[in-house]
C-alpha cells in the first residue's frame, strides 16, 4: 500500500519536473476547427474548446500545481516546528503571546480571507503562497507546541536538562524526534491544504490569467464540456485528487509507523 | 462565578476577532489596486472631477481611522452601503441571495450527521476489521478531494453520464429542489462528514477503554443509561469541539460547490463580487461568516457548559 | 455456601493470556489473588465479570451459586447484566478514571440501587449508603467526581459498587493507586463491608502484604496461572513455590534492614511460551531437567495447601544470603570528606497559587550519607527535589551544594557547575530514557558532560549498573522496566555527581525488579561514596536505603532523625499514623 502511494507521488513529481519537456503538443497551440473532441491516438485525453490537448496542458501544469504546496509545506513546516518548539519549551509571555495570535488565526475562515485578499489586491500565486503559509503556521505552531510542552515534562527532557544540556541541543536532538511523527504528517497535511487550496484558487478564476495550463483553471474552464470531451474537466479533477488523496493517506501511515517505531 | 468568567472570555474573544476582521475588510478598500475611487467608480471612466466627487462623497480625504469608525457605526446600525456592479442596497442582494445557501447548508449538515455518526460508530465497533479499514481510509480521502474537484466527478458521473440528477439549476417545487440540491450537498458533506466520522470513532474507542464504562457495565445498569449518560454524553465532549471545523469546511466549501454547480447562492456571489471588485458585498459577506463563525463557536460554548460540570465549576476550560 | 467457582479459565488475545485457573469462593470469605504486573490477575478478575476487553475471549468455566451454579462464560449480555451489580460487583483500581465525571456522586449510588426509591426517600438511601462507606457529610452526593480527593471517590465507587446488594465483590487493585493512610483505610473498610455483610472478597493485588493481612485465603500467579494457593498465613510463613519464596524474600521489611536484598533474577516469559513446563523454571536457583520436561501440575500438599513446583522448596535462608557484588569503577567519584556537608537546604519555600508546596524546609546531607524523605502525595516532597535539580524556582530559601549557591532563580541562571554536582534518577522507566535514542548514545552524551578526565565509557557505565555492554545499541522499547530504571542510574553516575538524587525510582517496578534496583543503589552509596537524596512514600523502602530521614507533611518536615529510630519509635502524630498504615510484613 505504501509503496503505491510513494509510487503515485513520485510519478506526480516527475511530471512536475519534465512536464514540460514530454507534452506531445504545445500547450498553447489552438486548433479551432478541431474544437473539443474525445480522446484519440494524436490527442490521448481529448482536446479542449479551443482544440488544446489536454494531456500537454495537464504535463504543463504539473510544475506550478505541485511547486508551490511542496514551498507552502515546507516554509511552515520549517516555521510551526521552530517556533513550536520554541514556545513549548520555553514557555513565558513569548509563548502566551503566539497562541492567541494562533487562536485568533485559527478561528478565522482561512479560505475565505485568502479568496478575498488574493482577489481583489491580486498579486497571483506569489501572494496566494505567502498567504497560504501566514494561515496555515498558526495551527500547526499549536500542534508542536502542545506536543513539546507534554514531552518536555516527560522525565528524560527534565534528567537532559538535569545533566546540562544546552537549550538547543535538548530541543533538536531530544524532543524533535519524538516529535517527527506528527511534523512529518503535519507536513503532508500542509501540502495537501496548498494544493487543494491553489487549485481553488485558479478554479474560482482568482490569481491566474486566463489560458494558463492549470489544472483548477482547466476544470474551471472546461465544465461546460461534459457531454462533448468530459476528460478535458474530469482528468485534471481525478488528478489533483488522486495527488491530495495519496499525500494525506502517506501522511496516516508514516504517523502511524513512525509513532510505533519510536515511542510506544 | 466561573460560568460568568468563562463566558465573559468567550465574548472578549469573539469581540476581539470580529473587530479583527471589520479591520481587515474594510482595509480592502484602500488596499485594492487602483485605490478606493477606481473601486467606487466601478468600471466607468474617470476624471479628475468624477474622481474629487467621489472623494468627497466618501470622505476619502479623512484618515484612515475616522473612516473605519464612520463605517463600523454605518455598519452596526445595519447599513452595509450599495453593491457597486447592482446598484442595489447590499442587504436585498443578500437577502435575495441566502435560501439557496442556506438551504445548501442545511442540507449537508442533515448528510454529515445521518451519514457520518453512524460509519464512525460502526469503524469503532469493527475496529481494526476491513470495514474500519475501508471506512478509515475512504473518510481520509473525502478529507483530501477538494469539493470543486468532487463536484465535477459527482455531475459528470450522476447527472452526465447516469442522468439520475439534473445538471443545473435549482428547481421549482421543494420536491425539486431537494433533488436539484441533492448532488451539491453532498460534494459539501463529504469533507465535514468524514471529521465526524473520524472523530466519533476515536470518541468511541476512547470511551471503550473508559474505567468508567467497564464499572458502568459492572454494576449492570440499564442499557439506556449506559448508552445516554454514560457513552453519548462523554463522546458528545470531543464530537463537539470539530463543530467550528465542519462549519469552516461548510462555509468555504459552499464558495466551490455552488461555482461548479452553478447555483447562485452567496458563494457565487462573493466569488462575482471578488472578481468584479464589488467591495461592498466582499465587505459584508465576510463580515457575515465571520459572525456565522462566532455565533456557533459561543453556541458550542454554551453546549460544552450544559454537558461538562467540570467546565461549570472552572475547574477545567473548554477544548 | 460456594458462592463462585471457577474451573479451567483459559483466556486468549493475540496470544494466551490465562492459562487453566482454578478458583473457589465461599460466602464471607476474602480471596487474595497476588501477582506481578502481566501475571494474568486482572484479567482472570474481568473474565469472572463478563467484562473483558474486546478482542480477548475466555474459555472454561464460570459458575456462580451454590450446586449447579449459574454458568457466565457464553452467556448472554442480557443474562450477565441481570448478575452484574446485585450478584456480582467489581471495583477497580483508579478512583481517578472509575467515575462518570458528568455525574454526582449521589447519582452513581442512584443509578446501582436495585429497587429505585422515591423521591426523599432515594435520597435518604443515598446519604445511608455513603455513611456505610464513611461518609458521614450527605453535601457529597451533590460534588461530583472531580471534587472529590482520591480516597473520597474510592469509598463513593465502593458504595456504588455495593448497591445492588452483591454476594460477591471482586476488587481489582483497589487501593493501588492511593497514599499510605488512605490505602490503610480503605482495606480497613473493605474488611468491615465484608464481615458485615458477609460477602465474599476476591482481592486483587500485587502487594503480598496487603493480601496476607486481608485474605483468609491467597492464590499466587505468575505468567498467566497459578502456581500455588493456600491460607495466607501458612503461605506467608512456609512458601510452598519457590516464585512465592523469591517475591517475599525480594519484599522489604518495615521493621528491619534488610543485609541483602534479593530478586528474581530475569523476568517474566509470556504464558503462550511456557505452556508446556514450569513457567518459573527459567529463573528458578531449584530447577532441574524434570521442570521443562512437562508442566507440573497444582498438586495437593494437606491443609487446604496446592504448589505447582515438583522439588520441597528451600526455606529462606536469611542469614547467609550471599553479599551483594560491589559497584565498581578504576575511575575517581566526586569526593569529600566523609561526613562534611554537601548539601544544605535552608528555609525552602514554594506556593502554587494559594497551594504551599514547600512553607520553609531545611535538609542537610553530608558527604557519603543517604537520606530518605519521606511523604505521600502534596507533601511536597518531589517540589524539594525539583528545587534542588532546578527545575522549579523555589519562592524563597537557599540551596547550597559542595559550598556552592545553586538556589534556581528564574531562568538560564543555573550554576555552571551544578549539573556536575547532583544528579537525578525519576519515577517513570516507561519515560526514564529518551524513546529515539540508543541506550548507547544516551550514555554518551551523559558522559561527556562529566569532567573531561577520568570519563567513563559507555561499557564502563553499563558494566557498573551490572548491564551487559551489548545494551549499547538497543532502544529503550527494547528493555525491561528494571533494565531501564538502571541505564537512568547509569546516566545519572555518567557525570561522577556527587549527589544523586532518587525521586520514587522504584514505585513503578515489580516487587522483585525493585529489590535489584534497590541493591544496586546501595552499592552505589556504599562503593563510590555518592550521596543519596531518596524521594519515596514507601517506608518500607526507606528503612532499607537511607541512614537519616525526614518525613514531610504538607509542605513542612514533621520529624527526622537516624532511619531506624525513626520508624521503631516515631513521635509525631503523622509519622505513627504512616507508621501503622504500613501492612505487616511476613
Amino acid at each position: 500500500m505504501r509503496a503505491v502511494l510513494i509510487t503515485v507521488l513520485a510519478l506526480a513529481g516527475l511530471a512536475a519536473l519534465v512536464g514540460d519537456a514530454v507534452a506531445p503538443h504545445d500547450p498553447a497551440a489552438q486548433n479551432l476547427v478541431l474544437g473539443a473532441v474525445g480522446p484519440s491516438a494524436d490527442h490521448w485525453l481529448g482536446t479542449d474548446e479551443l482544440g488544446r490537448d489536454v494531456l500537454s496542458r495537464l504535463l504543463a501544469g504539473a510544475g506550478s500545481a505541485l511547486f508551490w504546496p511542496v514551498l507552502v509545506a515546507v516554509g511552515t513546516t520549517l516555521l510551526s516546528t521552530a517556533l513550536g518548539l520554541y514556545a513549548g519549551y520555553r514557555g513565558g509571555w513569548v509563548d502566551s503571546l503566539m497562541m492567541r495570535v494562533a487562536d485568533l488565526a485559527i478561528a478565522m475562515p482561512g479560505m475565505l480571507v485568502l479568496i478575498v485578499l488574493v482577489g481583489v489586491i491580486g498579486g497571483g500565486y506569489g501572494w496566494a503562497v505567502l498567504a497560504m503559509a501566514v494561515l496555515f503556521t498558526p495551527g500547526d505552531i499549536r500542534v508542536v507546541r502542545s506536543l513539546t510542552l507534554a514531552q518536555r515534562q516527560m522525565a528524560y527532557a527534565e534528567a537532559a536538562y538535569t545533566l546540562g544540556l544546552r537549550p538547543s541541543r535538548i530541543m533538536f536532538r531530544h524532543l524533535l524526534p519524538n516529535l517527527a511523527p506528527t511534523v512529518v504528517a503535519s507536513a503532508l497535511l500542509s501540502f495537501v491544504a496548498a494544493l487543494v487550496s491553489l487549485a481553488g484558487l485558479s478554479f474560482l478564476g482568482i490569481g491566474l490569467p486566463a489560458g494558463t495550463p492549470d489544472w483548477g483553471l482547466m476544470i474551471e474552464e472546461n465544465r461546460g464540456l461534459l457531454d462533448l470531451n468530459p476528460l478535458a474537466s474530469i482528468a485534471p479533477a481525478a488528478l489533483i485528487t488522486v495527488v491530495a488523496s495519496a499525500a494525506t493517506l502517506l501522511g496516516d501511515r508514516l504517523f502511524e509507523t513512525m509513532s510505533e517505531g519510536g515511542a510506544r | 462565578m466561573a460560568i460568568l468568567a468563562f463566558l465573559g472570555r468567550r465574548l472578549l474573544a469573539a469581540v476581539l476577532l470580529l473587530g479583527v476582521l471589520s479591520v481587515l475588510t474594510f482595509g480592502l478598500l484602500a488596499a485594492s489596486p487602483g485605490g478606493p475611487e477606481q473601486v467606487l467608480l466601478g468600471g466607468r471612466p474617470s476624471t479628475p472631477e468624477t474622481r474629487a466627487a467621489i472623494r468627497a462623497e466618501y470622505h476619502l480625504d479623512d484618515p484612515f481611522p475616522v473612516r473605519y469608525a464612520r463605517w463600523l457605526g454605518d455598519v452596526l446600525s445595519g447599513d452595509f452601503g450599495t453593491s457597486i456592479a447592482y446598484r442595489e442596497p447590499v442587504v436585498n442582494i443578500i437577502a435575495e441571495r441566502l435560501p439557496i445557501t442556506a438551504g445548501l447548508a442545511a442540507y449537508a449538515v442533515v448528510i454529515t450527521v445521518v451519514v457520518g455518526v453512524p460509519l464512525g460508530l460502526i469503524a469503532a465497533i469493527r475496529r481494526g476489521g476491513t470495514l474500519d479499514q475501508g471506512i478509515t481510509a475512504t473518510s481520509l480521502i473525502a478529507l483530501a478531494i477538494p469539493s470543486f474537484a468532487l463536484s465535477i466527478l459527482l455531475l459528470y458521473g450522476f447527472a452526465v453520464a447516469l442522468g439520475w440528477f439534473p445538471v443545473f439549476g435549482v428547481g421549482e417545487t421543494p420536491m425539486e429542489r431537494i433533488v436539484h440540491l441533492t448532488l451539491p450537498a453532498v460534494a459539501l458533506a463529504s469533507a465535514q462528514t468524514a471529521i465526524v466520522v473520524r472523530q466519533m470513532r476515536a470518541a468511541a474507542l476512547d470511551l471503550d477503554q473508559q474505567d468508567f464504562m467497564t464499572f458502568a457495565k459492572a454494576r449492570g445498569l440499564a442499557r439506556p443509561t449506559v448508552w445516554i449518560a454514560y457513552a453519548l454524553r462523554n463522546a458528545a465532549l470531543p464530537v463537539l469541539t470539530v463543530g467550528g471545523l465542519i462549519l469552516a469546511a461548510n462555509l468555504t466549501g459552499a464558495l466551490f460547490v455552488e461555482q461548479a454547480f452553478g447555483l447562485h447562492g452567496l458563494g457565487s456571489l462573493l466569488v462575482g463580487a471578488v472578481g468584479q471588485k464589488d467591495i461592498p458585498i466582499v465587505q459584508m459577506l465576510v463580515l457575515l461568516s465571520g459572525a456565522i463563525v462566532v455565533v456557533v463557536n459561543l453556541l458550542i460554548d454554551l453546549a460544552y457548559l450544559a454537558v461538562d460540570p467540570r467546565v461549570r465549576y472552572g475547574a477545567m476550560e473548554a477544548a | 455456601m460456594t458462592l463462585l467457582t471457577v474451573t479451567g479459565l483459559t483466556i486468549t488475545g493475540r496470544h494466551l493470556l490465562v492459562d487453566d485457573v482454578d478458583l473457589t469462593v465461599a460466602a464471607g470469605e476474602t480471596l487474595g489473588l497476588v501477582g506481578e504486573s502481566g501475571s494474568g490477575k486482572s484479567l482472570t478478575a474481568r473474565a469472572v465479570a463478563g467484562l473483558l476487553p474486546k478482542g480477548l475471549t475466555a474459555t472454561g468455566s464460570v459458575l456462580l451459586g451454590d450446586g449447579a451454579g449459574m454458568q457466565l462464560i457464553g452467556a448472554r449480555e442480557r443474562v450477565l447484566r441481570s448478575v452484574r451489580g446485585n450478584r456480582i460487583s467489581l471495583l477497580m483500581q483508579d478512583p481517578f478514571t472509575m467515575l462518570n465525571p458528568l455525574r454526582t456522586a449521589g447519582l452513581h449510588i442512584a443509578e446501582s440501587l436495585p429497587k429505585r426509591p422515591r423521591g426523599g426517600t432515594l435520597r435518604e438511601e443515598v446519604v445511608r449508603r455513603l455513611a456505610e462507606v464513611g461518609i458521614d457529610d450527605p453535601a457529597v452526593a451533590d460534588r461530583y467526581p472531580f471534587q472529590l480527593s482520591g480516597g473520597m471517590r474510592q469509598r463513593v465507587a465502593m458504595a456504588a459498587a455495593l448497591a445492588g446488594d452483591p454476594e460477591l465483590l471482586i476488587a481489582d487493585e483497589p487501593t493501588t493507586a492511593l497514599d499510605a493512610t488512605t490505602q490503610h483505610e480503605i482495606l480497613m473498610l473493605l474488611r468491615k463491608l465484608q464481615e458485615a455483610r458477609g460477602m465474599g472478597v476476591v482481592l486483587i493485588t500485587h502487594d503480598l502484604r496487603v493480601a496476607f493481612e486481608l485474605c483468609d485465603r491467597v492464590s499466587v500467579m505468575y505468567a498467566g496461572r497459578i502456581v500455588e494457593r493456600g491460607p495466607g498465613a501458612h503461605v506467608a510463613k512456609e512458601p510452598a513455590h519457590p516464585y512465592t519464596s523469591g517475591l517475599l524474600a525480594a519484599l522489604p521489611s518495615v521493621t528491619r534492614t534488610l543485609p541483602v536484598l534479593t530478586g528474581i533474577p530475569g523476568n517474566v516469559p509470556p504464558a503462550a511460551e511456557v505452556t508446556e513446563v514450569c513457567a518459573f523454571a527459567a529463573r528458578c536457583g531449584q530447577a532441574t531437567a524434570e521442570c521443562t520436561k512437562a508442566r507440573p501440575v497444582l498438586r495437593e500438599l494437606g491443609a487446604g495447601r496446592h504448589t505447582a513446583c515438583l522439588h520441597e522448596v528451600r526455606p529462606r535462608n536469611d542469614h547467609a544470603p550471599e553479599p551483594a557484588p560491589a559497584v565498581q569503577t578504576s575511575r575517581p567519584f566526586f569526593t569529600a570528606e566523609p561526613g562534611e556537608p554537601l548539601l544544605r537546604i535552608e528555609d525552602l519555600r514554594k506556593a502554587y497559587g494559594t497551594h504551599v508546596a514547600l512553607g520553609g524546609v531545611a535538609l542537610e546531607v553530608r558527604a557519603g550519607e543517604s537520606v530518605g524523605v519521606v511523604g505521600e502525595s502534596g507533601s511536597g516532597k518531589t517540589t524539594l527535589s525539583r528545587c534542588v535539580l532546578g527545575l522549579v524556582t523555589p519562592d524563597g530559601g537557599r540551596i547550597e551544594l559542595a559550598g556552592e549557591d545553586i538556589t534556581p532563580r528564574g531562568r538560564r541562571t543555573r550554576a555552571a557547575r551544578a549539573h556536575r554536582l547532583v544528579q537525578c534518577v525519576f519515577q517513570d522507566p516507561s519515560t526514564s530514557l529518551n524513546p529515539a535514542l540508543t541506550v548507547g548514545s544516551t550514555l554518551a552524551e551523559a558522559a561527556a558532560q562529566g569532567p573531561a578526565e577520568g570519563r567513563l565509557s559507555v561499557a564502563d557505565l553499563l558494566d557498573l549498573v551490572g548491564l551487559p555492554a551489548a545494551y549499547a545499541v538497543r532502544k529503550p522499547r527494547a528493555l525491561s522496566g528494571g533494565e531501564r530504571q538502571r541505564v537512568a542510574i547509569a546516566r545519572a553516575l555518567a557525570v561522577r555527581p556527587a549527589l544523586l538524587i532518587c525521586d520514587e525510582p522504584v514505585a513503578s517496578l515489580d516487587v522483585s525488579v525493585q529489590a535489584h534496583v534497590l541493591e544496586l543503589l546501595r552499592g552505589v552509596s556504599r562503593d563510590l561514596g555518592t550521596s543519596l537524596l531518596f524521594i519515596t512514600h514507601d517506608l518500607a523502602v526507606v528503612r532499607q536505603i537511607a541512614e537519616r530521614m525526614v518525613v514531610l507533611f504538607k509542605g513542612a518536615v514533621v520529624e527526622s532523625g537516624e532511619t531506624a529510630g525513626l520508624l521503631d519509635r516515631p513521635r509525631h502524630d503523622y509519622t505513627r499514623r504512616l507508621v501503622a498504615s504500613v501492612p505487616p510484613t511476613p
